[in-house]
């Protein structure tokens, strides 16, 4: 039995043409050789004019990178030709708090995706990196009183290196994977945010980033430190042109929520389908904290991504939510790491895939709970929807328990939505095309309600609105 | 290459009850409409992987039962894989594991559907009961799948004996390793009543001594 025809045009649809392809002609201000050395390395640190520790740092990491071999696991990475990317490319002079300062064509490739209205509708506060550097960022003066940094990373290590001596590194270490290394070596650009004692931020912050050139390499670096007590929401969006050779993003995402913060981190990852997205994400979670992944994954060629929650407190929680569409030659290698370090700490994942004209989508998780973290709670369900014969799902969920006092539980299940619910909902009086549209809408619901309200209308919406339209 | 130990072949249209006490190498196959009900009780660990290997032709049918019962520092390592290379397959496997002292289980199982194995159905389960803070279990129940026409599930679930059923019983006047006896009991035969034959079954139970 298979996935209704319906429900196929219905995915093909909302996940169909990739809409942000275009491409601008931007004078770039800085564009370093392509050639990965020591060179290269410490030209970036002095473009940016970095302490001295970190061109270290970066030195170090690359002799890391050079030792360490490619993952033998997850999809093909042996099409990344590391000596013919571009490591880093300055698009503009500097950051700029101010949009009509941008360079034009930037502006005009940010404002064609839709990113300063949404700052104008629903944001606290903004950010946007084009290439290898942030070119826009600006915060709502209200937070900025309160004393919350929103900033980019480069900015922030030369006006705030306090924070970074103490986390920068300490969360994602650079001798981690090959890619963390790459990224400590290269990195450029990236968000930074303190939230103080106590601060809640209600609206979310958003970065938005943009790769340009061809055979570009993105490697962010994003450092997020919520203090005691405190609240924050960030988002993240990604798109690119489409082009016949290969890009590489390669991000290092690292969190401390405090005791009793709480962070929530949206991915909206929708990369043109040549990009390798190879992304470490971790937090580290103490007393009473909570954190919660929302990583959505539509585009990209092969995205290998697992944000890990450290759950180092008592009481903390954690949380990953994930929704994977994997269409022609993609692979969406994507999943969760949870590690239960103290007693009385909780975690849920939920993870939901789709693949499709011989896509291929994997869950590959991990719960470890350590020696005496006693009395945890940790649940796991992935489903995955495949919808036709040339397409592949695969589950790999690792559990390695350490401690008596635990509850785990995993669930999985692959499943061809289709006949059987189609006629249980139309035998009650809904109509063909409203009924796959409701199990659609119900397999992707979990994870869109955690998105932000004026993303989950959008989302939903187009599942309607393409609905009503591909049914003839 | 690892040396297979044991090569079992259920023949075209045959029924068989096995069951295996020693945790070996093992490579079974199933012919057409065979069907096949395996139990394996183990008591006693492995200093390597062990690999179970079931390859499942058109219509036959598997039901797998492991049962581990972990003391001292046993180590259990295995894994298990369905091969489900024919069409209309279904294979159940189902692990329990009960792990005192410092025992030890590393557990992978697979689910493989390749394009030929259409309208198989397939399903993983390993539960786990931990009697002992110095016991350990990882587990990775796995699944591939090339085909839409399949339902596959998996699940996993740890944790140890229930308090609120311990104190059930318990209020009701047993004592507390009584109550651990009757829940433990339960434990591991809500899976055998799934078997038919009675003597099969009968078999089983006493092997187990529960």
């Amino acid at each position: 039995m298979t996935v209704s025809r319906h429900t196929k045009r219905l995915i093909n649809t909302t996940f169909g043409d990739y809409k942000f392809g275009f491409k601008s002609a931007v004078n770039n201000y800085f564009v370093s050789h392509k050639h990965l050395d020591d060179t290269l390395v410490k030209e970036i640190s002095d473009q940016k004019k970095e302490p001295s520790w970190m061109t270290d740092f970066r030195l170090k990491s690359l002799d890391i990178f050079n030792r360490k071999s490619l993952p033998a696991w997850g999809g093909n990475l042996s099409r990344i030709n590391f000596n013919t990317l571009h490591y880093y490319i300055k698009p503009q002079d500097s950051t700029k708090t101010v949009w009509n300062k941008v360079d034009p064509n930037i502006k005009e490739a940010f404002d064609t995706l839709g990113i300063r209205e949404a700052e104008k509708e629903f944001l606290g506060g903004l950010g946007a990196q084009f290439d290898s550097e942030v070119v826009y960022k600006s915060v709502q003066d209200a937070l900025k009183e309160k004393g919350v940094i929103f900033d980019s990373t480069d900015n922030a290590l030369r006006e705030h290196p306090e924070f970074f001596k103490e986390y920068f590194g300490k969360i994602v270490p650079a001798n981690d994977n090959k890619f963390a290394a790459l990224n400590s070596a290269v990195w450029s650009g990236g968000t930074f945010i303190y939230v103080p004692k106590g601060v809640h931020i209600d609206l979310p912050l958003q970065s938005y980033f943009r790769m340009n050139t061809e055979n570009m390499g993105q490697f962010e670096r994003t450092l997020i430190i919520a203090d005691e007590g405190s609240s924050v929401h960030y988002i993240e969006g990604c798109t690119a042109p489409i082009y016949s050779s290969n890009s590489l993003h390669a991000a290092v995402v690292e969190i401390v929520a405090k005791k009793n913060a709480k962070v929530k981190y949206t991915t909206l990852q929708d990369w043109a389908h040549n990009i390798y997205n190879l992304v470490t994400k971790r937090a580290f979670v103490y007393e009473n904290g909570e954190m919660i992944w929302v990583d959505c994954n539509m585009g990209s060629q092969l995205t290998m991504k697992y944000p890990a929650i450290y759950l180092l407190g008592e009481g903390a929680k954690g949380e990953v939510h994930s929704l994977a569409v994997a269409s022609k030659n993609q692979h969406q290698d994507a999943g969760a790491k949870i590690i239960h370090g103290a007693p009385n700490t909780s975690s849920l994942v939920s993870s939901k895939s789709i693949s499709k004209e011989g896509g291929r989508s994997s869950y590959r998780g991990l719960v470890k709970v350590n020696k005496g973290a006693k009395n945890i709670k940790s649940k796991i369900s992935c489903d995955a929807l495949i919808l036709d014969d040339i397409s592949r799902s695969d589950t790999y969920p690792l559990m390695k328990i350490d401690e008596e006092n635990v509850l785990v539980a995993h669930e999985a299940k692959v499943s061809k939505i289709g006949e059987e619910e189609l006629f249980y909902l139309m035998s009650r009086g809904i109509s063909e095309q409203e009924a796959s549209s409701m199990i659609v809408n119900g397999f992707a619901e979990p994870i869109i309600k955690h998105l932000p309200m004026e993303y989950a209308i959008e989302l939903n919406r187009l599942l309607e609105l393409e609905m009503t339209g591909a049914v003839g | 290459m690892q040396k297979l130990q044991s090569n079992i072949t259920v023949k075209e249209n045959f029924k068989k009850n096995i069951i295996i006490n020693t945790l070996d190498n093992t490579d079974i196959y199933l012919s057409k409409n065979s069907e096949l009900n395996i139990v394996g009780i183990f008591k006693k660990g492995a200093n390597n992987t062990k690999n179970f290997n079931f390859y499942l032709e058109n219509n036959s049918k598997l039901n797998i039962l492991i049962i581990i019962l972990g003391t001292k520092n046993n180590k259990f390592t295995f894994t298990t894989t369905s091969h489900h290379i024919g069409k209309n397959t279904t294979s159940i496997c189902t692990i329990k594991s009960v792990m005192f002292d410092e025992s030890t289980v590393d557990y992978k199982g697979n689910i493989k559907i390749p394009k030929t194995g259409e309208n198989s159905n397939s399903h993983l389960i390993h539960k786990s009961l931990l009697f002992s803070n110095k016991a350990s279990i990882n587990t990775l129940p796995s699944l591939e799948i090339e085909n839409d026409k399949v339902k596959a599930g998996h699940s996993a679930s740890i944790g140890k004996l229930d308090e609120d059923m311990m104190f059930y019983l318990q209020n009701r006047g047993l004592d507390t390793s009584s109550a651990k006896n009757l829940l433990l009991k339960g434990f591991l035969e809500e899976d055998i009543e799934n078997f038919e034959t009675k003597d099969f079954l009968h078999l089983i139970k006493k092997q187990l001594i529960i």
